[in-house]
């Protein structure tokens, strides 16, 4: 938080005596290079490929699609902090909770939460409890109660270690008094054969792999406020009992630094790219949820998981091998 | 080096690299660290193993052997050309930051064209080599920075 | 399915899609020859090519590129011994050889004959027996990968050359350069010395380049000043349809490979990277001529390259009928097929079975279609290669490598990582640690770890988590194949001193 405090004060002051980029006013009039620090394929990168196309309408010199992979985000968005021009041309797509689990985990991240120039936050993927359309488990109920009958012997696969995911499943135990595991899996697509295969019991998953798999799996709860339209029949935890609403959430960072009338510009592009009609029918038809949370918006959001995600990270990584 | 010196200074070296690696040990969640241990154990016996086998009659009269063998006198590759390619490659790699990729490529390769081009270094072999060296960078810069869209280090002094 | 097949070959045959399925060969094979452009950036870096064109031509054309970068990883493994895709690692062993000897076209035209056949393979298990195959992935869960790891080890048993406990070492060297970064399960930030560029870890791209092509590019500036040049280039006339005959008696080698490169590919998680060393081991492992491998030896090209074309097919086998990616490049296909509103399983083989089969079809006839190009551009590029000063060959190669190195993640520090992997690399073969071994390790290390740590959470129910690794009978087979194949190259030779005397009384 400081250090952007710094950074609008410097950037204000300086806007003040007349040295702003003078070219600021006519952002966009530059490709954009939309950086994706996951792997191709997965999540982020079919987002930034829907989006393509809208955004082009805006930037029309272009729009790149890069890749900076590794280290779950970690890499790329250290990479914007510390060595990318923030001119508003470089954005990297950013996921929570990563950004604020990373500098919480890791001694050094490479980055802090508060470096991160928040755009905008365009999607959620719910977190949602999937099993084999041939298991027992019917209902959340009956996997709860399986659970309490065999301690620590229902296995839960997800994706990624300290992701929503594995958050969710921590949740779940807790809410419900069970001890499930969680396995983390590189990614949600690896994850899926896994369960098909009976390895694990069930997902804790995203509601875009419910989607994707309606005829393999069975959706027993989802950790929304409310049912999404496109899995009208899975019910919330909320409505079986348990307050839990919990997902990943992606959006769009600049570098630490960027004026704040590009970060606004550039905001307001993808409001209305999150607006054009084709973009939400195909993030709808994958499964995802889309959010509309503008620079201030999703700040105040990321501000707000910090204690809440504080409060989770004892409990990650807790199972005992041994 | 005949094999026995070399077998035990790579031993060595694999002992210092499992030692840069056992110095960071710092596992925070309690399965960080089952495989690599498991596998720095693993490694450290290997090595020993072919550091206390080196020191056996049979590794001393194999290397005899070898030493008789007419493949012994086979000449070595030329170090200098070596060292100075690897050189010229560092510095390459090292100007990517400050000057970009067009301008460190540029340098790079007419250097490297120029020495290797023997006792004939007068300007126009700099100059050939210079000509070559941008038609191929500008040919990669347009394959890969135009084509297949790949942001190239652009030079953060320039 | 036979309808399905005519629909196919219908919406394939327009002259837009033809053209597609030559355009994307080719963009793909001179992508797969650059080293560092692996078939998964490839694929990638060209999805938005294919936004303005209807599913089934996006398809045909990505197909395309994905067949033809695994195929054009062999030439600059051939050529400058350095595999352009991490499918090719094994082709570099026979097939630079084979160059430096003067027979680089002959090594083009095995691989060229191989991919073919190896990747109309991989389609036609694709075609005829998805479901079924399918299925077979799924047995593989977390403890049966950590055995596939290990039983991928024990192909050092043959790569080593010489000494096997240093093969073994160079081995577990690799696997714990794999370990650097972020711990695949558990999300530990590993070995990194300090800098945050490693929280990624090391990328095998880097590490192929590094170890393979610039020990190779310090030596041909070392030998600059002599002017007759290993890398020369005999003109030989018959060179084709002589090598193809020669490849085509290779039967059994075809078969084999082939089969291999399929059922690797339908594993998700390992791609032709695995496929084309395990199909090497084997290949050396039955023939009659083991000792002649990695000197120049025609089997073990067309094992390697075989294989890793049949990968292709094989991969999208679990991807089209379980939505589950069986190699990297998958991923991406996969994708396409979301966004194309295309969902894998038995929809695909029904409502969209036009779309489907010509994809299908599309990747087949692509495999095809590499035959006169491949032929055609090796030649082309053999000579050049064979004919470029070397003042020229070397800081060409330098700037391939620094280039590949910097693509793969957009990152200069891995330009660095890869020179300096380079110059160890050069003195760990000089003190005989074998590049190859290493990168195995490299390759099999996040698989064995994942596998392994998995199974033990998996095995919480268990008194003991490690039982996890020994329940299923799969697990057994694996680790009984692995022990075969772990002492098989030991027990060659007492064979061999069996059938020898037995032989001897036939003659007069």
């Amino acid at each position: 938080m400081n250090r952007s405090l710094v950074a609008a004060i410097v950037l204000g002051a300086g806007a003040a005596a007349g040295i702003a980029p003078a070219h600021a006013a006519e952002y966009p009039s530059e490709p954009l290079n939309y950086v994706i620090c996951f792997n191709p394929g997965g999540e982020s990168d079919i987002t930034a490929r829907i989006q393509e196309q809208a955004l082009k309408r805006h930037y029309k010199q272009g729009v790149v699609v890069s890749y900076k992979i590794g280290g779950g985000g970690s890499v790329g968005w250290s990479d914007l902090v510390h060595s990318t021009k923030p001119d508003g041309y470089t954005l990297a797509g950013h996921n929570l909770p990563h950004i604020v689990l990373q500098p919480l985990q890791r001694g050094n991240a490479g980055y802090q939460t508060s470096d991160l120039e928040n755009v905008y936050i365009f999607e959620s993927t719910p977190n949602i409890l999937l099993v084999r359309n041939d298991s027992p488990y019917k209902t959340l109920k009956d996997f709860i109660a399986a659970a309490k009958g065999k301690p620590s012997g229902l296995t839960l696969g997800g994706s990624g270690s300290a992701s929503a995911n594995e958050l969710g499943t921590i949740m779940l135990n807790k809410a419900a008094g069970i001890r499930t595991t969680y396995v983390p899996f590189t990614g949600s697509g690896s994850a899926a054969p896994a369960l098909m295969g009976g390895h694990v019991s069930g997902l804790m998953s995203y509601s875009t792999m419910a989607i994707e798999h309606k005829g393999k799996f069975r959706a027993l709860a989802i950790m929304t406020d409310e049912r999404m339209k496109v899995l009208p029949d899975v019910p919330t935890f909320k409505e079986l009992g348990y307050d839990l609403v919990e997902g990943a959430y992606r959006g769009v960072a600049a570098p630490p630094g960027t004026p704040d009338d590009v970060v606004k510009k550039a905001a307001a592009i993808f409001e209305d790219v999150m607006n054009d009609p084709e973009v939400v029918k195909k993030m709808d038809e994958n499964g995802f949820k889309i959010e509309k949370m503008g620079p201030e918006q999703s700040t105040a959001f990321v501000n707000s998981r910090i204690p809440l995600y504080k409060d989770l990270v004892k409990d990650l990584g807790q199972a005992k091998a041994k | 080096m005949n094999a026995r010196t070399k077998d035990r200074v790579g031993s060595l070296l694999a002992l210092v690299f499992v030692a840069s690696l056992a110095v960071q040990r710092d596992y925070s969640t309690s399965f960080g660290g089952i495989f690599p241990d498991s596998i720095m154990i693993l490694l450290v016996l290997l090595v020993l193993a072919t550091f206390v086998l080196s020191f056996t009659p049979h590794a001393a009269m194999k290397d005899r052997v070898r030493e008789g063998a007419p493949e012994a006198a086979e000449d070595l590759p030329r170090r200098k050309p070596m060292v100075v390619v690897a050189v010229i490659l560092l510095a390459w790699a090292l100007l990517l930051r400050p000057v970009g990729f067009a301008l460190s490529s540029i340098v790079g390769f007419t250097a490297i064209a120029w020495y290797l081009a023997g006792e004939r270094k007068d300007p126009k072999v700099i100059l050939r080599s210079a000509l070559v060296g941008i038609a191929i960078t500008a040919a990669l810069m347009l394959v890969f920075g135009q084509l297949l869209r790949v942001p190239l280090p652009r030079g953060s002094l320039l | 399915m036979l309808s399905n097949l005519l629909t196919g070959l219908q919406h394939l045959a327009t002259l837009q899609n033809l053209l597609l399925v030559i355009a994307g060969t080719t963009v793909g094979m001179v992508a797969g020859a650059l080293p560092g452009l692996t078939a998964t950036m490839a694929v990638a870096l060209l999805v938005p090519f294919t936004y303005a064109m209807t599913a089934t031509n996006g398809l045909v054309l990505l197909g395309a590129i994905y067949m033809g970068c695994i195929y054009g990883g062999a030439f600059s493994a051939i050529l400058i011994n350095t595999p352009g895709t991490p499918s090719s690692i094994g082709t570099t062993f026979d097939g630079y050889p084979m160059a430096r000897a003067g027979r680089g076209e002959q090594a083009i035209v095995a691989a060229t004959i191989g991919s073919a056949i190896g990747g109309v393979f991989g389609v036609i298990a694709l075609i005829f027996l998805a479901p079924l195959l399918a299925e077979v992935a799924l047995r593989f869960g977390p403890a049966e990968y950590f055995w596939v790891g290990v039983f991928g080890l024990t192909i050092i048993s043959s790569l080593a050359q010489g000494s096997m406990l240093k093969g073994l070492a160079g081995a577990a060297i690799g696997v714990l350069i794999s370990t650097i970064g972020i711990a695949p399960v558990g999300g530990d930030v590993r070995f990194t010395y300090g800098s945050v560029a490693m929280q990624g870890g090391v990328d095998l791209i880097v590490i192929l380049i590094g170890l393979f092509c610039i020990p190779e590019v310090l030596t041909i500036a070392s030998r600059a000043h002599v002017r007759a040049e290993s890398l020369e280039y005999k003109r030989d006339k018959g060179v084709f349809w002589n090598t193809t005959k020669e490849v085509l008696a290779q039967r059994a080698n075809l078969l084999r490979s082939s089969i291999i490169g399929t059922i690797i590919g339908i594993l998700p998680g390992a791609g032709g990277s695995i496929a084309n060393l395990v199909s090497y081991n084997e290949a050396r492992r039955a023939s009659k001529t083991p000792e002649k491998f990695g000197t120049g030896h025609l089997e073990g090209v067309v094992a390697t390259e075989t294989a890793n074309n049949a990968v292709v097919g094989g991969g999208m086998i679990p991807l089209v009928t379980l939505g589950v990616p069986g190699a990297p490049p998958d991923a991406i296909i996969y994708g396409v097929l979301m966004l194309q509103g295309l969902h894998p399983g038995p929809e695909m083989f029904k409502e969209r079975a036009d779309v489907t089969y010509t994809f299908m079809l599309g990747l087949g006839l692509s495999a095809l279609v590499m035959v006169p190009i491949g032929i055609y551009g090796g030649r082309l590029l053999t000579r050049f290669v064979a004919t470029l000063p070397k003042r020229y060959l070397v800081p060409g190669i330098a700037i391939l490598t620094i280039i590949g190195s910097y693509a793969i993640r957009n990152n200069i520090t891995d330009v660095i990582l890869m020179l300096g992997f380079g110059v160890v690399g050069y003195w760990l073969k000089y003190l005989g640690f074998e590049a190859s071994p290493i990168v195995l390790g490299l390759i099999l290390g996040p698989i064995m770890e994942t596998g392994l740590v998995q199974a033990l959470l998996i095995g919480q129910q268990y008194s003991s988590p490690w039982t996890a690794l020994f329940v299923s009978p799969l697990s057994w087979i694996l680790i009984a194949l692995s022990f075969l194949s772990f002492v098989w190259p030991y027990f060659g030779p007492l064979r061999r001193k069996f059938q020898k005397p037995a032989l001897a009384p036939r003659q007069p």
